[in-house]
């Protein structure tokens, strides 16, 4: 069978396609009687369906319209004003309402917990992340953790200062503030007659203070020490009893022990400190401390108990001074006999080592490429150096690298060590090109 | 006085979409009556080969589709575009679930040349303007093949009869978009109608 395609077909001509496609509309299967009459019934059944979901709405509204209508313009206006009363009040029981600000502003780098309580009871606390903060205003609740020394000041001129580390919160009645961990020192300057009175309060009881300078410290076994460096503070323990600390004493706040005022333990400070030790290039160390004023200073050996110095404080309780001769180290306690005749607990043991040795220095690379110099070597554990007056930071493993513009036009770099005892090793190194 | 009757279509037309969002059964009765036999039309030349009773459930979900959305309806296009529209998603949504376009390609990509043959010994006189069952059978599977848009634009066109504006409406389309998918959808058909139409 063979079949050849139309060479001119019908098709080619518009009108006959288009007579078409409407012929095959008029021919096109439609639905017979019986399912018109089908599917008819069903749309009816789901009119009457939907018509009665309509009806059902417009009774709810007209049953509402209704009973707005019964009520009175006022009665309206008060129903109104109910309604947007007791939201109010659910809003401001469950969210905790306004943050009241304190009178206090907060300088240096802390994280700051922005505390929300609502009158429920229920707290909770909203981090900002750390940051170096200038004359930021605390709410009441707010939470500091200190990063750097952080002050805060009081609108009266009061001063507390948080040790890095320290983390408080401002109380959420009156002038005060929870010390929760650290040290805090306050510093309260009233002027006449003024009786406001700064209250820190800790897990172990609470210190208050007018016009006077002290510290308050969180020990690492949870009990709180309370130093009273000028005028006098007040402390109440969590069992009620009180005691005044006057300058130069202090008080340890213990969980059901009771409060026992004593003398200061001496605060003396050392010029050169590596970690947890004096170290220094010279027999002699000088120190300076802070007693009672005409209080005796006593230096005594903690291993062997032995007296090793005794100063006189002056009449502002300062005592400035060199230690007799140390050769290699020793280990020392510190502590203060009153005037009176009571006498101060002895401080924790200060290691004091002589070092004389001048630090290893090895410089491994100096190269000057065009206006640029590397320099690089190793040097000793703590020490720190410089590469002709510029600073340069050692990895904690003594190695160093430096490199930056070439300010100066020599063929050659002085690189320089020094030690934590105050030793120095200085070379002079040629730069390679 | 045309003027006079299309106004008095529109206010007709008002009336009855009052009545229908009310849910009246008079309405719903009038509604079917006279739309269903365009609503069948344009489905029957969307889901080439539907049995009457696919067609009757398409038409039913169309109808229902459109009492339930009526309160939607914001009178910006005339009412048959907008059933027309609703019926081609309905459309749309059969051929998906039979695949019956599927069925269909496999169908002509299937036919044997005795088939051929078939559609070839019944023909009428070619110089005749005499559409006979067989140019029908040709015309719905020459549509058939049709691109979905250009098949769409057709049917609208040349089946159910509207003007370009509300065949551009019912497709969500400009009218220069509407008129173009004609053009191409008049050419293409004309061709595949060639190439189906072998006569000995």
């Amino acid at each position: 069978m063979t079949f050849c395609q139309t060479p001119r077909s019908r098709w080619s001509s518009p009108q006959f396609t288009e007579h078409a496609l409407a012929e095959s509309a008029r021919r096109a299967l439609t639905l017979s009687a019986a399912r018109q009459a089908m599917v008819l019934a069903a749309l009816l059944a789901e009119a009457a369906r939907l018509r009665a979901a309509q009806l059902r709405r417009m009774r709810r509204h007209a049953e509402v319209r209704r009973a707005i209508a019964r009520l009175s313009p006022p009665a309206l206006a008060l129903s109104g004003l109910l309604v947007a009363c007791l939201s109010a009040c659910v809003a401001y029981l469950l969210v905790g309402g306004v943050r009241a600000p304190t009178d206090a502003y907060l300088n240096g780098r802390a994280v700051i917990g922005e505390m929300r309580r609502a009158p429920t009871g229920l707290t909770w606390s909203v981090a900002r992340p750390p940051e170096t903060w200038q004359d930021h205003a605390l709410h009441h609740g707010d939470e500091v953790l200190a990063i750097t020394p952080v002050t805060l000041t009081f609108a009266n001129g009061w001063q507390a200062t948080a040790m890095p580390g320290s983390r408080l919160r401002m109380l959420f009645d009156g002038n005060g503030l929870a010390l929760l961990h650290g040290e805090v020192a306050a510093f309260i300057a009233n002027s006449n007659g003024d009786a406001d009175e700064l209250r820190i309060e800790t897990t172990a009881g609470s210190i208050t203070a007018q016009g006077t300078r002290f510290r308050v410290r969180v020990e690492s076994d949870l009990s709180v020490s309370a130093f009273a460096d000028e005028g006098r503070v007040t402390v109440t323990n969590d069992a009620g009893a009180v005691a005044n600390v006057s300058v130069g004493e202090q008080v340890r706040l213990r969980a059901g022990a009771p409060l026992k005022v004593e003398l200061q333990v001496p605060r003396v400070t050392f010029r050169t400190y590596a970690k947890d030790r004096v170290i220094s290039n010279s027999p002699h160390v000088p120190f300076s401390a802070r007693i009672l004023p005409r209080a005796t200073l006593i230096v005594e050996e903690a291993l062997s108990g032995r007296q090793f110095a005794r100063y006189i404080a002056d009449a502002d309780g300062v005592v400035e001074g060199t230690l007799p001769a140390i050769e290699g180290s020793v280990v020392l306690r510190f502590s203060q006999a009153a005037p009176d005749g009571r006498a101060s607990a002895p401080s924790q043991p200060v290691e004091i080592a002589i070092d004389r040795q001048a630090p290893m220095l090895a410089v491994t690379r100096a190269l000057r490429d065009g206006n640029k110099v590397q320099v690089a070597g190793q040097t000793e554990i703590g020490a720190q150096v410089w590469v002709n007056d510029v600073r340069v930071t050692p990895g904690a493993d003594g190695f160093f690298s430096f490199e930056g513009d070439a300010l100066w036009d020599a063929a050659s770099v002085v690189v320089t060590a020094i030690d934590a005892a105050g030793n120095a090793t200085r070379i002079v190194q040629t730069l390679d090109r | 006085m045309r003027d006079d009757n299309s106004s008095k279509d529109a206010k007709r037309t008002e009336d009855l979409i009052q009545r229908l969002i009310n849910n009246d059964s008079d309405a719903v009765e009038q509604f079917f009556v006279e739309y269903e036999p365009a609503v069948s039309r344009y489905i029957v030349h969307t889901v080439p080969d539907i049995t009457e009773e696919d067609l009757a459930d398409v038409v039913q979900e169309t109808f229902i589709g459109a009492l339930r959305s009526l309160k939607d309806y914001r009178g910006d296009s005339s009412l048959t575009t907008w059933v027309l529209r609703i019926a081609h998603y309905k459309a749309v949504d059969a051929l998906r679930r039979r695949q019956v376009m599927n069925k269909r390609e496999e169908a002509i990509e299937n036919m044997s040349s005795d088939e051929v043959s078939f559609v070839g010994t019944a023909s009428a006189d070619v110089e005749e303007d005499v559409v006979d069952e067989q140019d029908i059978a040709l015309v719905r599977q020459a549509l058939a093949s049709l691109p979905p848009d250009q098949r769409q634009a057709l049917t609208l066109r040349y089946v159910n009869g509207l003007r370009v504006d509300d065949v551009a409406a019912t497709m969500n389309v400009s009218r220069r978009k509407a008129e173009l998918l004609i053009t191409k959808g008049r050419a293409a058909l004309r061709e595949r109608l060639i190439e189906l139409d072998v006569r000995p």
